[in-house]
Parts: structure tokens; C-alpha cells; sequence
């Protein structure tokens, strides 16, 4: 049996694929799509198992529409002050969605809570400042669609390299916290009667958090950038054994979902956000029910 | 000595006070269980007394320090409200909780041999070492607090605060809770519960504080009867004293 499937599967489809990997790494464009994947399926799930497990998901949703802001009055600033920085629209977002993230943090100390109605408030008014910007320079509509959907084939290689040194920043600011960052997560308040600084902590976590999501947005829009922070930590969360394996397992789960989902893309001719995620989603129905079959944490 | 002392505290989270003129100590090794109504500022007492507030008026000092500028983390324990309720699905194992205690001694560093040996003697101790990779939430109530107790211990810490632990947890771990807790105070490690059990309370504790918003009562558990029940809760009260049964005061 076990030989037979090897016959018509892997044999088969190894070549196929190979083929299909041959050729996309042909074109430097697919190159620099796959390594921005790679590097995306890093910091995303590294960052969002922190947020997801503190029930911050929405963070990534709100940040990701106030960067959009950000983006557009860099765009803005571009066309119609006549900036002809190309990193400004990066720039701006990077700063605003920072900016944003302390202002949140700040709101939920203030109330004690994260308030999803003020988070909500945000979140459109980032958006509806950015929708603005946007209309009041005409001619910016077609490098806002990148942002909004991603645009994963049209990165440089310097929107490569600024995401790689953005992935060492991120990771080791990661391992330096790593113990600060989980006992604020799991029991904010004995961190704080242990004298960990936990202030300190959040916000260091809404602004990495912040970093992430400007940085992966090039490659999966405004709109879905703040899935790849959540879906492969819910799924991770499913099948791990142990918190620190549910970092590396949600890290493999986002590398499967932005390889394949690039690849799906490349050869059906699909939106590769869309694919990447809706891979994403399908690695958690398949976690979900593979953790109850086997009842993994119980 | 005196490892927590809380004097003549006032505090309100609005212009109304919550906490008037409040005093409090605590010594090595004594059990102190605090009680009150829902809403009596018994969970605000103990973070003003473990510093995480500051008081309007008066002084709370940790271990002969300001409390609010004690900074050796390790030698609190806390375990707060809740930690029995399987309301979260965080894929954490009882020994990942466990490690969290060692954190503060660890600091940026990595984990040596006396955290190790600090960990599992804590896991020993409270009874869980044979879950040590279980996930938390896979455990009953009881095993979950029992986890959350160890996480105290791997700190080592001398003074153990325990903000309603038992929610939660079933009779019979209850009970080997409050053993586990004597065991630990006649070990020298001071304990300041608050409960809403009184009749556990002042059954185990060796001293029994009664607070809505003042101090009704601090003193013997022999001592607390019905007329401090009356005049702190206001209604007619009786503790009841029972085995192995629900619990209402």
C-alpha cells in the first residue's frame, strides 16, 4: 500500500513540483516573493502567540487600518509635495502604526482593559483618515491597491533586505524579553506582584506588534495582514504539547501557508494574500480536528 | 519579623473610600486569612499590601521596605483569582507554569542547575510532578491550583498571598490544599489568604482578619463569632464549620 502511494503520489508529483519551484525560481521576482513569504511566516506568528494568547488578536486587525494611514499620507506626501523617497510610504506607516499601538496600550491602562469599542474607533478612523489622503491626491490609487491586497510580486530587493533586518530586530528583542513577554502573558498580575516589569512589556509587545504588521503588509495587504499573526498561533494552539514548541509549530504552519499559498498563486494565477491565508485557515480546520482526534493538552 | 505591614491605609477608587484607617501586619511563618463581603476591599487591601497600589493615606511596607519599591520579586508568591477556572486555552504545561516562579531570580540569563532543582522540588512538593507535562487546562481544578502553588514555591518565596484560590476546586482538594498550606507556614512561610469560605478559614488559619472597608475583626479564630458576621456583613450571618460540603458563610 505504502508502496503504491509512493508510486502515484510521490513519484508523480515530486518531479511536477520540483518543475513548477524550477521555474518559479527563475524569475528574481518569485525569488524575493518566497524569501518576504519566509521571512513574513517568521515574524508573524513569533509576534501574534503573545497577542493571540493575552486575547489581543484585534490589535493586528486595527494596526494594520491605521497603518494604512500612515501609508497613504506617505503617499501623499510623495505625489503631491514632490518627495521622491520610495521607502517614505514605509516609513510613515511604520512611525503611525507605532504611534498607534503606544496610544492603545495607553487607552488600556487607562480603563484596565482592551476596549474593542475604542480599538474599533481606531481602527476606522485610521482607515478613514488614510480613504482621505487618498482622495485627495487622485493619482495614488493603483500603489494604494498594493497595499491594501498585498503585492507580494512586486517587491524589491530592498523591500527584502529592510524585512530581513526587520526579522533579526524582532527576533531578538523576542528571545532578550522572551521570559518578561510570557509570565505578562499568561498571569499579568502575579508578573507584576513577581516585579517583572510588565508595563514596560506591553508596550514593547504593541509596538513589535506594530513592526510586524507594517513589515508583512507589502506582502499580504491591510486587509489580511493580521490573519498570519492569528490563524497559525490558533492552530499551533490546537496540537502543541508546550507553549515554546506552539511558537516553532505556528512558525511551520505560517511557512507552509505563505510558500504554498505563493506557489498556488504563481501557477493558478491567484491573489497570493487570499491564497496564503485561506491555506492558513485550512492548516487550522485540519489542526482543529487532528487535536481533538487525538486529544492533544487533555 | 514582620514580613508585610499595612498602617492606617485609606484608599478609594472614586471619592469614595473603599479602605479607611486599615492596619494589618503579617510575621514569618503565620497564616493570616482575610475575610469580607463581596465588594469589601479585601483584593485591594492585598495589592496595596503587596504594592501594586499606592494608598491615599497611611503606609504599606513589604519585608521593612515601601511596598510599592520592593523589587525582590522573587520572594512573593502570588496566586490570584481564577487560576482553577479552565477559561483559557493557552498551550502551556504545568511545568512551563511552574518555571514562571523562577523567572525573577533568572533574569535575561538562562535557567541553571538551582532553578531546575527548584522547580521540580516545588512540582514534589505540591504533588504535580507526575503531570509536570500535562497541558494546564487538561488538569481538574484542584491539580491546576496545585500547579499554580508550585509555580510560588520554585521562587521560593516567604511570603505566599492567595487572592481567592479555591474557586472552583472540589472538597477533597480543598482539603489538601489547606493541609498543604499549613505545611508551609509551619515550614516559616508567611500566608495572607483571602477566602470567602470562613469557616475553612478559621479552621486553618491561625489568625483571621475581617474587613468591609474597616477592619471589623483581626485577631484568634476562636474569637470570631457571630456578632463580628453581623457587623461586618450586616445581615444575620453564622459561620459554618462543615466537612466536605458546599461552602456559604
Amino acid at each position: 500500500m505504502t508502496g503504491l502511494l509512493q508510486a502515484v503520489v510521490v513519484d508523480a508529483a515530486t518531479p511536477a513540483v520540483l518543475g513548477v519551484y524550477r521555474e518559479m525560481l527563475g524569475f528574481e521576482f518569485m525569488q524575493r516573493a518566497l524569501l518576504a513569504g519566509l521571512l513574513v511566516g517568521i515574524l508573524a506568528p513569533l509576534v501574534g502567540s503573545f497577542l493571540v494568547h493575552r486575547r489581543m488578536a484585534f490589535i493586528g486587525d486595527t494596526l494594520a487600518h491605521v497603518a494604512f494611514a500612515g501609508v497613504a499620507a506617505g503617499l501623499f506626501a510623495r505625489s503631491a509635495l514632490g518627495y521622491s523617497q520610495e521607502f517614505l510610504p514605509f516609513l510613515t506607516a511604520l512611525v503611525v502604526a507605532a504611534l498607534a499601538a503606544v496610544l492603545i496600550q495607553a487607552m488600556a491602562d487607562y480603563a484596565d482593559v482592551y476596549n474593542d469599542v475604542s480599538m474599533a474607533i481606531v481602527l476606522s478612523g485610521g482607515f478613514a483618515i488614510g480613504t482621505v489622503l487618498v482622495s485627495l491626491s487622485g493619482g495614488i490609487a493603483v500603489s494604494i491597491n498594493q497595499y491594501l491586497f498585498g503585492g507580494v510580486t512586486r517587491l524589491s530587493w530592498t523591500d527584502v533586505y529592510v524585512l530581513a533586518g526587520l526579522t533579526v530586530l524582532v527576533v531578538g528583542i523576542v528571545v532578550a524579553s522572551y521570559k518578561q513577554l510570557l509570565y505578562s502573558t499568561i498571569d499579568e498580575r502575579a508578573a507584576r506582584v513577581a516585579r517583572m516589569d510588565v508595563d514596560r512589556t506591553n508596550y514593547l509587545l504593541v509596538v513589535l506588534a506594530a513592526l510586524v504588521i507594517v513589515g508583512a503588509m507589502q506582502v499580504l495587504g491591510v486587509i489580511l495582514v493580521a490573519a498570519m499573526l492569528v490563524v497559525p498561533v490558533a492552530a499551533a494552539g490546537q496540537i502543541a504539547p508546550t507553549f515554546r514548541s506552539s511558537i516553532l509549530i505556528a512558525i511551520v504552519i505560517a511557512q507552509l501557508s505563505t510558500v504554498s499559498g505563493i506557489t498556488f498563486s504563481y501557477t493558478n494565477d491567484l491573489a497570493a494574500s487570499g491564497s496564503m491565508v485561506l491555506v492558513a485557515i485550512g492548516l487550522y480546520v485540519i489542526a482543529v480536528i487532528f487535536g481533538r482526534r487525538f486529544r492533544i493538552g487533555q | 519579623m514582620t514580613v508585610l505591614d499595612v498602617a492606617n491605609v485609606t484608599f478609594g477608587y472614586t471619592e469614595v473610600d473603599v479602605l479607611e484607617n486599615v492596619s494589618l501586619t503579617l510575621d514569618d511563618g503565620e497564616f493570616l486569612g482575610l475575610v469580607g463581603p463581596n465588594g469589601s476591599g479585601k483584593s485591594t487591601l492585598l495589592s496595596i499590601a503587596l504594592g501594586l497600589r499606592r494608598p491615599d493615606s497611611g503606609t504599606a511596607t513589604l519585608f521593612g521596605e515601601p511596598a510599592h519599591a520592593f523589587d525582590d520579586g522573587h520572594r512573593i508568591g502570588f496566586v490570584g483569582q481564577g487560576v482553577a477556572s479552565n477559561d483559557r486555552s493557552v498551550p502551556i504545561t504545568v511545568e512551563e507554569i511552574v518555571r514562571l516562579g523562577r523567572f525573577p531570580h533568572a533574569g535575561f540569563g538562562r535557567f541553571g542547575p538551582a532553578d531546575h532543582e527548584a522547580v521540580d522540588r516545588a512540582m514534589e512538593t505540591t504533588g504535580v510532578a507526575e503531570l509536570a507535562d500535562r497541558r494546564i487546562q487538561s488538569l481538574s481544578g484542584g491539580q491546576r491550583q496545585r500547579a499554580f502553588i508550585a509555580r510560588a514555591l520554585a521562587g521560593e518565596a516567604d511570603l505566599l498571598a492567595l487572592d481567592e484560590p479555591t474557586v472552583g476546586v472540589d472538597a477533597e482538594s480543598r482539603e489538601e490544599f489547606y493541609s498543604l498550606l499549613n505545611g508551609l507556614s509551619a515550614d516559616g512561610v508567611a500566608i495572607l489568604l483571602i477566602e470567602h469560605d470562613i469557616g475553612v478559614v478559621t479552621e486553618h488559619a491561625d489568625t483571621v482578619a475581617c474587613v468591609n472597608c474597616t477592619i471589623h475583626y483581626h485577631g484568634d479564630p476562636s474569637g470570631f463569632g457571630a456578632d463580628v458576621l453581623a457587623d461586618a456583613y450586616g445581615t444575620a450571618q453564622q459561620v459554618v464549620h462543615h466537612d466536605h460540603c458546599p461552602d456559604h458563610a
